[in-house]
């Protein structure tokens, strides 16, 4: 792609270090390294979307220190509050904080929204992260993986799953589809809806991602009730 | 970790909500401190203005960010977010003398939020469908993903094959 548009007409790459939405996606192992590389040699920004991995879910603040790859911004929202009051956030660094300050004339960045740093979300942001301290919530899940990738892979021989992906507190469920793609996870959603799990489906794929306060029994009721579901359609 | 239905049925949340409620529900801390703050000081504007508990949010949020993640911007959402992170690139490389970095590069079935930023960089088939063309080839270039596919890995697969993936999954 660089060599397709010329680096010089590149201001950054975007990617979610660990694919959400379309379904959970694990990177292969120096992916996210040779981004960084193939970035730095040409000097095009690196943004990490960290919207779904920030804030504990794979067993550290953010997926930025667990790949050991520095992003020069990061995106961030969802547990920032706790999902209780929406809030968003840009982190970035400092060379690029300072580039904005150095500049002369007036407004700096001309950009904001009315509610940002909205007063009540920022409460609500406090109250959160004294949480996830106090807690160690943003550590837990480095004790919970294991557990957690054993009770994910036990899908395996389940009916019509035919892909099983697992990285610190999120598991992706690939299944087979039927004749109407879509339709076979749509049906798991509610299925498992009516015995009491609710998870989340992006077309045939499942997607879990519990809260990290989850315990070995409920992680059982998840993926048993899952097995039972499956296995049912 | 649970939802009650309208019919009083408990259900275990396997999603966090959407990705989000990392702590569990029903958090008392965080209600009161909502209530709270709402009686303290209810709106502030962030123009011209500031008011104690961004910067205090701020730099605790920063202290949780690797290498020199320093400074950070608020929004309302990822979406927001992403936009925004989006403007600064670009206003960055203009700012140090290199305005032709005007394209950016993100990855097919890419989620980065619905704003029209965030749907131009992720190439997500169901939010791009409405777009009469792909999204404007004036900003964004979306890469294949070619991860080696190794069926049934734990944890992270390693990079031995090469072949492209060719999902089905929309």
């Amino acid at each position: 792609m660089v060599e397709k548009r010329g680096a010089d007409a590149i201001a950054a790459v975007i990617v979610e270090p660990v694919y959400g939405a379309t379904g959970v996606l694990i990177p292969p192992l120096g992916y996210l390294q040779r981004l960084r590389g193939i970035c730095d040699r040409h000097g095009i920004l690196l943004i990490f979307d960290e919207v779904i991995t920030g804030f504990g879910r794979l067993g550290v603040p953010f997926a930025a220190e667990y790949f050991s790859v520095q992003p020069d911004l990061i995106t961030a929202a969802k547990g920032l509050t706790n999902g209780s009051i929406p809030m968003g956030a840009v982190f970035v660094r400092q060379g690029i904080y300072d580039t904005f300050m150095a500049a002369t004339g007036g407004i700096e960045f001309f950009h904001g929204y009315t509610h940002s740093g909205h007063p009540v979300a920022c409460a609500a942001g406090l109250a959160t992260l004294e949480i996830y301290e106090s807690e160690g919530l943003m550590n837990r899940v480095q004790t919970l993986a294991d557990t957690w990738e054993a009770a994910a892979h036990s899908l395996h021989g389940t009916k019509a799953v035919i892909d099983i992906c697992n990285l610190g507190l999120l598991a992706g469920i690939e299944l087979e589809s039927a004749e109407k793609p879509g339709q076979r996870g749509f049906e798991a959603f509610l299925r498992c809806f009516e015995k009491g799990v609710f998870v989340r489906t992006a077309r045939d794929n499942i997607a879990l991602s519990p809260p990290l306060v989850i315990q070995p029994g409920q992680m059982n009721q998840l993926f048993i009730t899952l097995a039972e579901v499956l296995n049912g359609l | 970790m649970y939802y009650t239905t309208a019919d009083d049925r408990q259900v275990l949340d396997g999603t966090a909500g959407l990705w989000c409620v990392n702590a569990g529900h029903g958090r008392r801390e965080i209600a009161t401190a909502v209530h709270d703050q709402l009686l303290r000081l209810d709106y502030a504007s962030s123009f011209q203005m500031g008011h104690a508990g961004a910067f205090t949010l701020a730099d605790r949020l920063v202290q949780l960010l690797p290498g020199d993640l320093n400074h950070l911007f608020f929004t309302n959402s990822g979406s927001e977010a992403v936009d925004t992170a989006l403007k600064i690139a670009i206003a960055y490389h203009a700012l140090r003398g290199e305005p032709s970095r005007q394209r950016f590069v993100g990855r097919e079935q890419a989620y980065h939020g619905v704003n029209l930023g965030g749907v131009a960089v992720g190439a997500f088939p169901p939010i791009v469908s409405f777009l009469a063309a792909s999204p404007p080839e004036s900003i964004t270039s979306a890469i294949p993903t070619t991860w080696p596919t190794m069926p049934l890995a734990k944890g992270r697969p390693s990079g031995a094959q090469t072949s492209p993936t060719s999902w089905k999954r929309w």
